[in-house]
């Protein structure tokens, strides 16, 4: 009996182990990427995909392997093996894939992006309801219409903004505003060619934008090709209807969802669409080949007050003047190398409880983040907190606890200016005491 | 009115002129003192009250010493004196209003900082 708990508690200790979440700037490129090719999607269709998801896993030290649905699908394939995941990225174009390594398609994708690690999911008008399920596990949910008890898949339709007046061949233009973090602006100079199913991104997930929508002319049509009136169904309508979506994780996991298998294959790269940049762009932020940040280097040290200034010290006194600098780091895929990062925007806060102060860091010429702060005239255990959430770069939350204290009984300020008249008065009532003695005793 | 006041005036120095010469003294003392007190709060309201501490110790140390002199001078004083305390102790009270003093100066000097 004894030997069996000591078994068992040996066993779940090495699990957990195994299951430990990888620092995703920690796997830098060098990374198993899985292509699953399923309806829609051969090897002669989206070639053009393929080859540029190759040329760059390659071109990084990484390996990629393509798999069809059928084969990714059976329990012989090794997707996760005692907890241990085979891959690192997951590309599906596969929007009828049900099961993945002989588990169902949602659940282990799931768990997949819990461990911090990417996937791209596509779906189209053929896709699965484990493909529907997995989108909604990441706040994207696809429009469907209910027909008889069950429900079909129904293409967004634009009358206005179509490529060759085919009404189901949208060419959107809606990008999100994202200052290049994840479509870059030689990718939004054009249209998009986008043909599927739309989405709409739940309120319940913060976590989700839309990387492109709808026009406002597009709407997401019942079966008949008409406008739903049913309630619920508004949010499937115009500019609200998400053709891209783009979900960062907490753990910063990424994912890609889109309606639209289409939009990835060869027949859409045309010169007039900007589907390859678009498609290049989206794999490298989801694959991690950029808007990849770290934080690093982060200290604080006194500039003036009580100590020695330039050094880092345990505990700061009230009011002391404190210089924070800290480095963030970019990844070039490019170069192959960790980069400051340029944008400005950087801010520290000082917090207990609330934050006492709020400044934004200015960079030196190394690239370094500095700023100068003034402790409050508060005293207690604060912490300093750099917290960067923008969409489409990894998030950075850091917290350093620095206590801050009161003067000691001797540190107060003595003999000041403004207070001599206090002094005098005191003075000059001795010595009216004095006087007053004297003129009392020898007054007859 | 005027005249009222004149004569309200005329009515205090001549009454003033009786009292002995060293409750004149002390009451001039005492005036002395409320005066540095008014200043003094005059200034905190002009300036601010930064060292606030060193403010209440000049204030307070002119209005105690305004308190302790009229202490002092209702108990030199002939027409309050009564029954037993008639005969000249101006000796002791004078002891104690020193000790008193001393104790105040001690105070307020320790509290301006």
């Amino acid at each position: 009996m004894g030997i069996m708990l000591v078994l068992m508690l040996v066993l779940v200790c090495g699990q957990s182990v195994i299951a430990a979440v990888p620092d995703p700037t920690s796997l830098h490129q060098a990374r198993k990427t899985l292509v699953v090719l399923g309806a829609g999607a051969t090897e002669k269709t989206h070639s053009g995909l393929l080859a540029s998801l190759r040329t760059r896993s390659d071109g990084h030290g990484g390996t990629m392997e393509v798999v069809k649905s059928k084969e990714a699908a059976a329990k012989s394939f090794h997707f996760r093996k005692w907890d241990r995941w085979s891959y690192d990225s997951l590309v599906l174009l596969a929007p009828d894939l049900t099961h993945l390594g002989g588990e169902k398609l949602a659940g282990v994708v799931n768990d997949f992006v819990l461990s911090g690690r990417s996937v791209m999911l596509t779906g189209s008008d053929e896709m699965s309801s484990e493909v529907r399920d997995l989108a909604k596990l990441l706040g994207v949910s696809f429009h469907e219409s209910f027909v008889d008890g069950g429900s079909k898949n129904t293409r967004v339709l634009d009358f206005f903004q179509n490529d060759g007046g085919h009404a189901e061949q949208i060419l959107a233009t809606g990008y999100a505003d994202d200052a290049g973090a994840i479509l870059s602006d030689a990718a939004k100079k054009k249209p998009l060619l986008w043909s599927g199913v739309g989405s709409s991104l739940g309120d319940d997930n913060p976590l989700a934008a839309g990387a492109v929508r709808a026009h406002s002319t597009s709407f997401c049509p019942t079966r008949k090709g008409f406008m739903s009136k049913k309630k619920g169904m508004g949010r499937f309508v115009g500019a609200q209807i998400s053709l891209v979506s783009v979900v960062q994780a907490r753990n910063n996991a990424r994912a890609v969802v889109t309606g639209s298998i289409d939009m990835l294959s060869d027949a859409s790269r045309r010169p007039e669409t900007s589907n390859a940049a678009v498609c290049e762009d989206l794999t490298d932020w989801v694959l991690g080949y950029k808007s990849l940040l770290r934080q690093r280097d982060f200290s604080h040290a006194l500039v003036e007050g009580q100590g020695v200034p330039g050094q880092t010290q345990e505990v700061y006194r009230i009011k002391d003047k404190l210089r924070v600098t800290t480095r963030v780091e970019e990844w070039s895929a490019a170069k192959q190398a960790w980069l400051p990062f340029g944008r400005e925007d950087l801010q520290v806060e000082f917090t207990m409880l609330d934050p006492h102060l709020r400044k934004t860091f200015s960079k030196d010429l190394q690239g370094t983040y500095v700023a100068d702060v003034t402790a409050p005239d508060v005293y207690g255990v604060f912490k300093f907190v750099v917290d960067y959430n923008r969409v489409g770069y990894s998030y950075i939350h850091f917290e350093e606890q620095v206590p801050i204290r009161p003067y000691r009984h001797d540190e107060y300020e003595r003999f000041i200016v403004a207070a001599y008249p206090y002094y005098a008065s005191i003075f000059s009532t001795m010595g009216a005491f004095f006087l007053f003695g004297l003129s009392v005793l020898y007054t007859k | 009115m005027f005249k009222d006041v004149m004569e309200i005036a005329g009515v205090f120095t001549r009454e003033y002129s009786k009292t002995p010469k060293l409750l004149k003294i002390t009451d001039c003392f005492i005036l002395y003192a409320v005066t540095l007190a008014a200043l003094q709060y005059a200034y905190m309201c002009a300036f601010g009250s930064f060292p606030y501490n060193a403010f209440l110790g000049g204030f307070f140390c002119s209005v105690g010493f305004a308190i302790l002199t009229v202490c002092f001078r209702m108990q030199i004083d002939p027409s309050q004196r009564e029954g037993a305390n008639k005969t000249g102790n101006l000796e002791r009270v004078f002891a104690d209003y020193c000790v008193a003093c001393v104790f105040l100066f001690f105070i307020a000097i320790s509290y301006v900082g």
